[in-house]
């Protein structure tokens, strides 16, 4: 309780006392855990000390805006990375595969915190492409388009990799080589045999960078100030919001979880060799 | 002609047969120019931040309200930052405080990691699960969000701890004591598993159970056997590791829940310049740069690491 007020005042113990039973923070360890649980199995995720509302209503307004942020993101990975990662295995250990894969590797490797002021000092301060984009009005504003472009960089190699590693595989099957020899032209190959049969896997991928798009979603939310799950998650971190900081780990967790989930269940849908018996 | 080759013959022999697994390893890890080059690249960042701040003719703490946010100069290498202190002199010991925290995180996981996960792997059954559903609760949060959880909620308790200790009072150690006990708790269950699987792998193979047989006790088997044939990928693993580490700690300290001011982190110093980015961007880019490029040598050494010690993994 100590730790939620503010230094410079000193409230009197009977105050303390107070806010101590309000909070329920008077009770045994075990009953405070039990309420906790039975509140969040209801859905309750009980209520914010510093922004004086429930979490879940807090939650129900960050989460959607970062949704937006999330699946644009996905969409942009997907119709770069899956096209680069089909290029560099039909172009393979040629200097073209080199060049992506290594660009792709070093892009990855610069933390979004790193990735995203320098790429406003480039664009914003250099070359004057963009406006100076802070704060938050709608996924198809131009502020979107820096977090976006920054939370896909990320994962991008991840969906890189393994694009190229699948098509790859796929490309010295048996049915590609006798398409080949029927003398089918390259592109029906490519779209009609190779693709439907390489992008299976791809889609485990696209399920694993949720965790990656949520940590992106931390960073650059506070970088460029955008009202979503990533900005709530440190404030309360930094405000001692406990409850908060509970909820927004939890809903992490459920959100990686969850994806995986679907991951799996797709995938048995699309490849019918893999559904259990 | 044939008896040249027969007096031939034995030399060579002999000349392979004295190479080791590790000489081999070394010869193929020498070859691979990106991964030399990025260990150098290390090393060299290493020793400017173990000596740097002590040849510096700055007091990386030392405020010069007259030098503010100054651009590069030969007097100021990278300039000076917002409060006239030398950059290059804050950044070499952010360098330390990366470096610092990579050595202690790895060490606490690769120990966690090698003791559980062998034992995990050895012992199996109720114990083996106990440890691997443990290790899919951790690995199930986001890194980083588990990191910012664990750092946010000890914190505060540390904190308190420390100030009724003296000595540690105003040094920053409860703040590099959070972050270790942070990083540690969300690295050690990708090691374990990494660990448990290679043992096991081997646990069932023949010279375990003639190992087994001759009577050695289970300790003797660990550390004769186990962990020196499971070792090749931990070490491809400690590069990563190294390089994930800083990774964290500089994200954690951009985040503001991991090394405070004044004490030096490229985290802190990314997000401290923030907010004058149009103003002095070279107080963001050399910390953010800097960073990148040790991160990207740990992950270049470590795919040489992994071609030199995992020859049978190769493309």
């Amino acid at each position: 309780m100590r730790l939620l007020i503010p230094q410079d005042v000193n409230p009197d113990q009977a105050t303390i006392d107070r806010l101590r039973h309000q909070y329920g923070l008077d009770k045994p360890f075990l009953v405070q855990l039990r309420d906790y649980l039975t509140n969040l199995a209801h859905g309750n995720f009980g209520s914010s000390i510093a922004l004086n509302r429930p979490v879940g209503s807090a939650l129900a307004h960050a989460l959607p805006i970062s949704m937006q942020l999330g699946l644009a993101a996905l969409v942009l990975i997907i119709i770069v990375g899956i096209p680069l990662g089909v290029i560099t295995a039909l172009k393979q250990n040629t200097w073209l595969d080199y060049t992506i894969l290594f660009g792709t590797i070093t892009l990855s490797t610069i933390p979004p915190f790193v990735l995203a002021p320098l790429l406003m000092i480039l664009l914003i301060l250099k070359l004057h492409i963009l406006p100076s984009t802070t704060g938050w009005s709608g996924i198809f504003s131009v502020k979107a388009i820096l977090p976006v472009v920054t939370l896909a960089v990320g994962p991008l190699l991840g969906v890189v990799r393994y694009t190229r590693f699948s098509v790859i595989e796929v490309l010295g099957q048996d049915y590609v080589r006798t398409a080949r020899a029927k003398g089918l032209p390259m592109r029906a190959i490519i779209f009609r045999h190779i693709l439907p049969n390489a992008l299976t896997p791809v889609v485990t991928s696209l399920g694993l960078t949720v965790a990656g798009l949520i940590t992106g979603s931390i960073f650059l939310e506070n970088i460029f100030g955008i009202p979503g799950f990533g900005q709530l998650a440190v404030n309360s971190i930094t405000g001692n919001d406990y409850q908060v900081i509970l909820g927004t780990t939890i809903v992490g967790a459920l959100l990686v979880i969850g994806s995986n989930l679907i991951v799996d269940v797709l995938y048995g849908l699309l490849d019918p060799r893999v559904r259990l018996q | 002609m044939s008896k040249t080759l027969t007096l031939a013959q034995p030399a060579i022999e002999k000349q392979v047969r004295q190479r080791s697994l590790w000489i081999d390893a070394f010869d193929r890890f020498r070859r691979n120019k990106m991964a030399v080059g990025s260990l150098a690249f290390i090393i060299f960042v290493l020793l400017t931040a173990v000596f740097g701040p002590i040849i510096s003719p700055y007091d990386p703490l030392r405020q010069n309200l007259l030098d503010v946010a100054k651009p590069p100069s030969m007097a100021h290498w990278f300039g000076t930052d917002s409060l006239g202190r030398d950059y290059l002199t804050r950044v070499m010991m952010g360098g330390r405080t990366a470096f610092l925290v990579a050595v202690v995180v790895t060490t606490i996981t690769t120990v966690m990691g090698v003791l559980i996960g062998t034992s995990a792997a050895y012992w199996g059954r109720w114990f083996d699960n106990l440890i691997m559903r443990l290790t899919d609760i951790i690995m199930a949060f986001p890194h980083l969000l588990l990191a910012m959880f664990i750092a946010g909620t000890i914190r505060p308790r540390f904190l308190d701890l420390t100030k009724s200790i003296t000595w540690l009072r105003g040094t920053g150690v409860a703040d590099y004591l959070v972050v270790f006990g942070a990083l540690a708790v969300v690295s050690w269950p990708g090691y374990a598993r990494l660990i448990r699987g290679q043992v096991l792998s081997l646990v069932h193979s023949e010279f375990i159970a003639a190992e087994r047989m001759l009577g050695a006790s289970s300790w003797k088997i660990m550390r004769d056997h186990l962990i020196p044939n499971a070792l090749g990928p931990v070490i491809v693993a400690l590069s990563a590791q190294f390089g994930g580490a800083m990774l964290l700690e500089s994200s954690l300290s951009f985040l503001g829940i991991g090394i405070q001011p004044p004490g030096a982190s490229w985290g802190n110093m990314i997000s401290d310049n923030l907010l004058t980015w149009r103003y002095q961007p070279h107080l963001l880019a050399i910390p953010g740069i800097v960073l990148t490029l040790v991160v990207l040598a740990f992950n270049f050494l470590g795919d040489g690491l992994n071609d030199a010690l995992n020859p049978r993994a190769r493309r």
